[in-house]
């Protein structure tokens, strides 16, 4: 830092590094150059083109834009917009920003913040995967998004649709707190579906971005965003991945970046899934069950956590359930389906099967999607391996007796 | 001297009375028409002279003015080719026996005499019933089509000498065409019910929209027998009515769609436009107003295909019809009102490639399926009744037909339903549930208490809109009616809820 120290309530301090944030391309290296030419921010501020071209260290490019910048009387106003939003920034020399993310090799020299402080003290899991996802990436979002959250862990991730916003909001839904790391600014929601999500993120959880507030999204900042993503994240899960996607570059990320990687296994034959399966192939960690796995970071990582406060699934029997109830519960998988489909796989008529599913419905095992298509809710997923597990040692049993 | 003879022509579906007068005077020979006339009413003095003059009648050389009253409207066709004709007779005293005030006459003159037909036939005889004319003189080969209306002498012409002869004789051979009652459907090259294999919960949606008269979306990947569905629906549907087959064949007789071959539509319509249709052609217009698609398949079905393919304004023009059951056709010189009671079938594929919600197949990205779904506005969406999918089949599962129900069996359901309703609307202008307005659900779906809960339970957790909220309720009764139950239960509740549109349709949230 400046000779002076970084002092968060000197507003030259503050408006330094909304200054440099606003200049763009400001990385860690030349911020490094800034600090050791000029004794105080103040002095940088100052300087005109003439004395910035003396110091010998900055390129004709570099100094231009400090300069373009600095002419722009906008800039004052935007600052004084931005602090009257309630958007805080956090300088890379601040206390309260993330240990985790200084460590990689180019972290963005202030991080703007809507929202919650992010807690110095928590476990982050970066939960991310593709954006058009399988009904069944939709389930398994929504199922490790909640167990983090009881178990204390925060998920972050880029609040994209599909897996990332899914994730993000069975988290806030389970009490559990989250950020969200935008490739805008912190004040443009993107994209716009979830609007929904990006309020309740700022009343309960974080939204953060390197930059400044009014800063359209563009594709390349998406890239830029993903290794923040990874780089607040003690370990990075993820759900879903095509073969080409950037859930993969956010892996490469991670990967250099030193964070261990977890994915979700899928079937060899679902495109959704060839992305996570490759990573497994290349010595992914694998979930294999999402409540173990959170339990697993947990241990790993929480030294300042108290245990986890995951619930025991619920135990219940098949006996509760009418033979032909368990037949299509056994049947039923992640994805979402009628009672056609259902009828071709369980040889029982469709029109008697629709009395069964809206029982289930009833039974908060199915929930309804109109057009007659229904999907097995969390709860029901958890009662369907329960009974095939009650059905598997009845079976054993039978054999050893 | 004036003399005044009667006929008709047609306004929207209705037929109007049109008085036509002449007059001969002295002064210089002369032929006028006057009553704001279009110019085939105007050719009609040429041929009534020379068809007069080929039969032996030679106008006298003297100043005859012919008037077309109301004269303020404007008239079209050739139908008053024949009553300008038997005006003339009468005018030059050649028919006294002939009491014009009984009389409606109605026909096309060739220039031998000959008389041709005409359209519009059923509406203009249904009016001289109603004003109390004695009997209709008409072409002859509209004479089947007239004698559609009971209650009215039908006398059928085929040249003006026939007419002069019949006229100065003062007697009248009626003619006489008998028609089955209720009508009989010619159903035989209707794909058939029994034909679909599986499929099991789509055929019973659409036989539960044939029973309440619902409008039905089916949505699918292609291929999954959407379209097969829509076009053997006409094989369960009721037979019609004496009533409603004459409302058809009104809209028919007025498109001149009828013959002596078919004088009498007594099949349901079953219309299906290719998506590239214009507006008009689905509404409606043209100069002079004339029905459209939706017209035509009043009491019948309205089948489109792609849906999401026609145009948005196409679509978006249903509205009116959808919830009227009427549309209205306002040209510059004329505003007809049509009924247009269809029951809309749609199909459409879920998205673009047609594999949506299955990811694994469906190539599209997101934007491009809001994009497609978003072509089918909100406000017709919601005017849908039922909606159900048509899941792809497996081949093999194909021939697993278990537990099917048979065609009879839906048609002996449906019509109970049918009568079920016809007795409870007895006091009503409406036979179907589809039809019952919100303010009278409380009077014909009494709901006990615990189904009263659930539905309340509903509205607040599928946060529904008021008008899906009443569909869920009507689709219900339909249900009931259905399975022979008078009351409305929370079961038919439920499976009325699950034919409501999902989400991702109307523009709602993909994440489902």
């Amino acid at each position: 830092m400046f000779e002076s120290g970084y002092d968060a309530t000197n507003p030259e301090n503050v408006f330094f590094f909304y200054y440099i944030s606003v200049c763009g391309s400001v990385g860690p290296v030349l911020y490094e150059r800034i600090k050791n030419t000029f004794r105080t921010p103040e002095e940088f501020l100052s300087a005109d083109e003439k004395m910035l071209k003396n110091t010998g260290r900055f390129s004709d490019k570099q100094i231009q834009r400090f300069i373009d910048v600095k002419k722009d009387d906008r800039i004052k106003r935007e600052f004084d917009r931005m602090n009257h939003m309630g958007i805080k920034m956090i300088p890379i020399e601040d206390n309260d920003y993330p240990e985790l993310l200084k460590d990689i090799s180019d972290p963005p020299v202030v991080l703007f913040v809507k929202g919650k402080i992010p807690s110095k003290t928590a476990v982050n899991v970066g939960v991310i995967g593709a954006r058009e996802c399988s009904d069944y990436g939709k389930a398994v979002a929504d199922r490790l998004g909640d167990a983090l959250a009881r178990a204390g862990v925060c998920v972050v991730s880029g609040m994209a649709r599909g897996i990332d916003s899914l994730s993000q909001a069975a988290a806030l839904r389970a009490g559990g707190s989250s950020i969200a790391v935008l490739g805008g600014g912190v004040d443009v929601i993107y994209p716009r579906e979830s609007k929904a999500l990006y309020y309740d993120l700022a009343k309960e959880g974080t939204i953060i971005s390197e930059y400044p507030p009014g800063t359209m999204p563009q594709r390349q900042f998406f890239a830029m965003r993903n290794r923040i993503i990874s780089g607040i994240s003690h370990t990075l899960a993820v759900i879903e991945a095509k073969e080409k996607s950037g859930t993969l570059i956010t892996v490469d990320n991670a990967l250099s970046q030193g964070r261990d990687v977890y994915t979700v296994p899928g079937r060899i034959t679902d495109i959704t899934s060839y992305g996570t399966n490759e990573l497994i192939r290349q010595g992914a960690g694998i979930i294999s069950d999402v409540n173990a796995f959170a339990d697993e970071i947990v241990k790993r990582y929480g030294n300042y956590l108290s245990c986890s406060f995951v619930d025991a699934p619920n135990i219940s029997t098949a006996s509760k359930y009418s033979d032909v109830e368990s037949a299509v519960i056994k049947n039923m998988g992640e994805n979402s389906f009628t009672t056609d489909h259902m009828s071709s796989v369980i040889d029982i008529p469709s029109f008697e099967l629709l009395g069964i599913c809206m029982s289930l419905c009833e039974k908060n095992i199915l929930s309804s999607l109109g057009a007659g298509r229904f999907r097995a809710t969390a709860r029901g997923i958890d009662i369907r391996n329960d009974i095939i597990k009650a059905a598997d040692e009845k079976h054993h049993n039978d054999l050893d007796w | 001297m004036v003399y005044k003879v009667y006929s008709g022509r047609v306004g929207g579906v209705f037929g109007d009375l049109i008085t036509v007068e002449v007059d001969s005077s002295t002064g210089l020979p002369a032929f006028d028409m006057i009553g704001l006339l279009g110019s085939e009413v105007k050719e009609a003095k040429e041929r009534v002279r020379v068809a007069l003059k080929n039969n032996g009648i030679n106008l006298p050389a003297m100043r005859i003015t012919v008037n077309l009253s109301p004269a303020d409207e404007h008239k079209s066709g050739a139908a008053f080719d024949l009553p300008i004709a038997v005006a003339i007779l009468g005018v030059f005293n050649y028919i006294p026996l002939f009491e014009p005030k009984e009389t409606l006459v109605i026909g096309e003159l060739a220039l031998d005499g000959q008389i041709k037909s005409v359209k519009g036939i059923i509406p203009i005889v249904k009016m001289a019933k109603e004003r109390g004319f004695e009997r209709v003189l008409l072409p002859a080969d509209n004479a089947r089509e007239g004698c559609v209306i009971k209650g009215i002498d039908i006398v059928a012409v085929s040249n003006l000498s026939e007419v002069f002869a019949s006229l100065a004789g003062g007697s009248f051979n009626t003619f006489k065409a008998s028609f089955d009652e209720p009508v009989k459907e010619n159903n035989e090259d209707v794909p058939d019910f029994d034909d679909i294999y599986g499929q099991e919960g789509a055929k019973r949606a659409a036989a539960l929209a044939a029973a309440g008269f619902h409008h039905l979306l089916m949505t699918g990947p292609p291929g999954s027998g959407k379209s097969l569905i829509a076009k053997s629906l006409p094989s369960i549907m009721p037979d019609l009515t004496y009533e409603e087959s004459l409302e058809i064949s009104s809209i028919y007789s007025v498109m001149g769609l009828l013959n002596s071959d078919k004088p009498f539509i007594s099949r349901r319509p079953f219309y299906s436009p290719h998506h590239s249709a214009s507006l008009q052609s689905l509404a409606g217009g043209g100069p002079n107003a004339t029905p459209g698609l939706v017209s035509l398949s009043h009491r019948g079905i309205l089948f489109l295909d792609e849906m999401p393919e026609f145009k948005r304004e196409a679509i978006d023009m249903l509205r009116q019809p959808m919830e009227d059951g009427k549309i209205m056709v306002s040209r510059a010189r004329n505003s007809y009102t049509y009924p247009a009671k269809f029951m809309l079938v749609g199909a459409m594929n879920p998205c673009p490639c047609g594999y949506f919600p299955d990811r694994n197949r469906c190539t599209c990205t997101q934007s491009q399926i809001v994009k497609y779904l978003s072509k089918i506005s909100g406000p017709v969406a919601d005017r849908i009744d039922i909606c159900v999918e048509v899941p792809r089949m497996d081949p093999l599962d194909m021939n697993k037909t278990r537990g099917n129900v048979t065609k009879d069996e839906y048609k002996g359901r449906i019509n109970d339903a049918i009568e079920r309703q016809r007795a409870r609307y007895r006091d009503e202008n409406f036979k179907f549930n589809s039809f019952l307005p919100s303010s009278k659900t409380d009077k014909y779906i009494p709901l006990e208490k615990e189904a009263k809960e659930f539905v309340f339970s509903l509205y607040e957790k599928l946060k529904l809109s008021t008008r899906s909220f009443y569909k869920i309720l009507k689709v219900a009764r339909t249900i009931a009616d259905f399975e022979g139950s008078d009351d409305v239960s929370k079961n038919h509740l439920m499976e009325a809820s699950l034919y409501r549109f999902p989400a991702y349709v109307g523009g709602g949230g993909l994440n489902v």
